[in-house]
């Protein structure tokens, strides 16, 4: 009898463990890498006003990048506002997790100096990053950025265009979502989460 | 009263003749501090039976402004300068976020939010309409102005 009674238990403490196993499993939080995603990004190293950046320091958090230049009036100042308020959106322990970069595709008007200002206008944890022309080109590439600036602007009045994409890193350092400056900021927060656990 | 009455009648005809858009919703982006750049937006209304055809913009805050298009151009934003926007009568013209807007460059000052903004819009006939607009803090609002309608956009 008491044999018997140790066998059950023994059966539900294996049912428990399987259970938690399978919820471990099948939990949602880290969902696939959309296949059309897997071959994009990559680390790079650009100049920030505290010196170099990779993409790779920022191993184990979450990552918003996006590309832009200062003197967008628009889609950059609306894509920064919507990955500062994405982040306010986590909780305390999350918050430690995530980091945001901001890389100007015109380095001609926009110095780490004033990059870093005006990122950090957002939140103070995007940084602002760029680099040479040619390598902003090999990122751009990596990451399948589309842009151009002018090779000799009239004056400095000119406009960069360039991809709107917000890109979603994770902790890992691969690139799993792509938002835009039109993505509701509780969007992109729920799908950080999905990827800090 | 009889004089007041009669200095209203001299003047109606001009403001008859005169381009005159009503504005709605009207909000200049908060921008960083560093940055000489920013975006005013406005919807403008034409209650008139003619079309009002807007062919410059100009604002004291800013060494130049003007009217820009924004489009998606294989997977790009391209924003180009708009020589002229038509206001249909009876009809009227969104400046909306992620669309055509307000470009104010070489900005004289940094702006802080809840400043006052004066720009002049210049008509086709020759005439010209001040409007004021908010410096709002749209950060986070997904771009759009705080208190601001979210339809038609």
């Amino acid at each position: 009898m008491a044999d018997m009674k140790k066998g059950w238990i023994a059966a539900l403490l294996a049912l428990v463990v399987a259970g938690v196993a399978a919820a471990l499993l099948l939990r949602p939080s880290q969902p696939p890498i959309p296949p059309a995603l897997q071959t994009l990004g990559g680390d790079f190293s650009l100049q920030s006003s505290a010196g170099a950046v990779r993409l790779s320091d920022f191993h184990g958090k979450a990552v918003l990048v996006y590309f832009g230049y200062t003197h967008c009036p628009d889609a950059c100042p609306m894509a920064l506002g919507v990955m500062a308020e994405a982040m306010r959106q986590l909780d305390a322990r999350e918050q430690e997790k995530v980091a945001g970069i901001f890389i100007s595709l015109d380095p001609r008007r926009d110095t780490p100096e004033l990059l870093q200002k005006y990122a950090g206008f957002f939140d103070p944890r995007i940084l602002g990053v760029t680099g040479s022309s040619t390598e902003l080109a090999k990122v751009a590439a990596d990451w399948r950025v589309s842009y151009e600036v002018p090779d000799k602007p009239a004056d400095t009045n000119y406009t960069v265009s360039h991809s709107t994409f917000i890109y979603l890193v994770n902790p890992a350092g691969k690139v799993v979502a792509l938002f835009d400056e039109k993505t509701g900021p509780g969007e992109i927060a729920g799908t950080i989460r999905r990827w800090l656990d | 009263m009889k004089k007041m009455l009669l200095i209203a009648l001299l003047m109606l005809p001009f403001s008859a003749a005169a381009a005159e858009l009503q504005v709605k919703d009207g909000w200049v982006r908060l921008v960083p501090p560093v940055a000489d750049t920013t975006a005013a937006y406005v919807t403008l209304a034409n209650p008139g039976d003619a079309p009002v055809v807007i062919v410059g913009v100009a604002s004291d805050v800013a060494g130049m402004a003007m009217l820009h298009a924004m489009t998606m151009q294989n997977g790009r934003m391209e924003m180009s300068g708009l020589e002229r926007l038509e206001v249909p009568a009876h009809g009227e013209v969104s400046l909306a976020p992620g669309g055509n807007h307000i470009m104010l460059m070489e900005l004289k000052h940094a702006l802080a939010a809840g400043d006052a903004v004066e720009l002049t819009l210049q008509y086709g006939d020759g005439t010209t309409q001040k409007l004021t607009l908010k410096v709002v803090d749209a950060r986070g609002h997904m771009g759009q102005g705080m208190g601001m309608h979210h339809g038609g956009n």
